[in-house]
């Protein structure tokens, strides 16, 4: 988390950190009105397919398509990209 | 007085702070362990806590603050108190992680309170290099290059100057280097440089002193890039043109390439020391009212 800027979540594909300094004149939050303008965002609605793939237009690709098959993208992947948020500074003498 | 703030683990901080400090006099803060043996002969004060930095600070009353890489200090503890600091604030620019650049505004504080940047070595200002008060310079090193003489490459130096938790991969490369027949040297030896000159290729990491001597010296350098706080090891070895090794095996591969080639006799080391340059900086800056 940024320590010097708003502690509400922003992005459109993954939440990150806002690296705003105040919510005042924030498109995201609208001026603080929004508590998280990550979950709050209203224009992800035009892609709403994305659980519907048909699997024969994985055909020919090996071990694609599957239900729960390993290649599929899942929550963990999106939190991979995620910013760390424990990712801490200025905790330790011994750093370089 | 020009001090020097220098905290922070590893050689790094400490060879750079010395590397000017044999230039110039100046008093150096250090939490180094290894401050008593690369400091020798000079005046290094060593810090406990971040409660001794101010005190000493206060105590030396210097011309000019020489902070090595960290504008707010190493825990922080400059960042209140830096604009109350009746001297000069130079920054020494070591490259440094942008994640802690973007979180604590840094480009913003480095600004508004440091009178002048010293980027030591292209490459390092990543983050402050931009600015109308940076400078760089050539790497600073603790030997220049007429303090080097040229030998013989005779064997593979393995340069385990990284955390005491790194060192068994060292260890395992020196072990599996000469079960393929190589006079390998990797015994603790400061500075280090001094024994590059005469080494066929060095085994080391990505870090400041490692990479821009190696570069300095002309001798082949097989890193691997450990992860760091602060540092980036992988992007100086990538701006060395030096592509990272991270196994045993690669390293020994990577290292038995030099060792199998013919070699000519290296002449002696000849390089500019960013030091000299950057004490010579310091002294026409200072000499110019503020």
């Amino acid at each position: 988390m940024n320590p010097m800027g708003c502690p509400r979540r922003t992005g459109f594909l993954f939440p990150h950190g806002c690296d705003r300094l105040t919510s005042i004149g924030c498109p995201d939050c609208q001026n603080g009105q929004v508590e998280d303008p990550y979950e709050s965002r209203a224009d992800r609605d035009g892609y709403d397919d994305y659980d519907t793939y048909d699997s024969s237009s994985y055909a020919g690709v090996e071990g694609v398509g599957g239900a729960e098959d390993a290649a599929d993208f899942n929550e963990a992947d999106g939190e991979s990209l995620v910013r760390p948020e424990e990712e801490e500074f200025e905790d330790d003498l011994t750093e370089s | 007085m020009w001090l020097i703030y220098a905290l922070g683990g590893g050689w790094g901080h400490i060879t750079r702070a010395v590397s000017l400090a044999r230039i110039h006099p100046a008093r150096i803060l250090s939490n180094s362990p290894h401050a008593a043996v690369v400091g020798a002969g000079l005046d290094v004060v060593n810090m406990r806590t971040q409660e001794d930095v101010l005190p000493a600070i206060r105590d030396a009353a210097p011309d000019c603050l020489i902070v090595d890489t960290f504008p707010r200090g190493l825990r922080g503890e400059l960042a209140d108190s830096l604009s109350g600091i009746p001297a000069r604030k130079v920054l020494i620019h070591r490259d440094i992680n942008p994640r802690y650049v973007a979180t604590t505004r840094l480009t913003e504080f480095v600004a508004d309170h440091f009178d002048l940047v010293l980027v030591p070595g292209p490459g390092e200002g990543s983050a402050f290099g931009h600015l109308s008060n940076a400078i760089t310079t050539a790497p600073w090193l603790i030997r220049s290059a007429h303090e080097l003489s040229g030998v013989d490459a005779r064997y593979i130096y393995v340069c385990a100057a990284g955390k005491p938790d790194e060192a068994g991969w060292y260890s395992d490369v020196a072990s599996a280097l000469r079960a393929e027949g190589v006079d390998v040297r990797d015994e603790p030896h400061w500075p280090a440089v001094e024994l590059y000159s005469g080494a066929v290729a060095v085994v080391g990491g990505g870090g400041y002193n490692t990479v821009h001597e190696c570069l300095a010296v002309g001798v082949p350098l097989i890193a691997r890039a450990w992860p760091r706080k602060y540092d980036r090891q992988a992007e100086r070895l990538a701006r060395a043109g030096i592509a990272p090794v991270n196994t045993i095996a690669e390293a020994v591969a990577a290292a038995l390439l030099p060792w199998h080639q013919p070699r000519m006799k290296r002449l002696a080391p000849r390089y500019p020391n960013g030091a000299v340059e950057a004490a010579a900086i310091l002294s026409n800056f200072l000499s110019k009212p503020s």
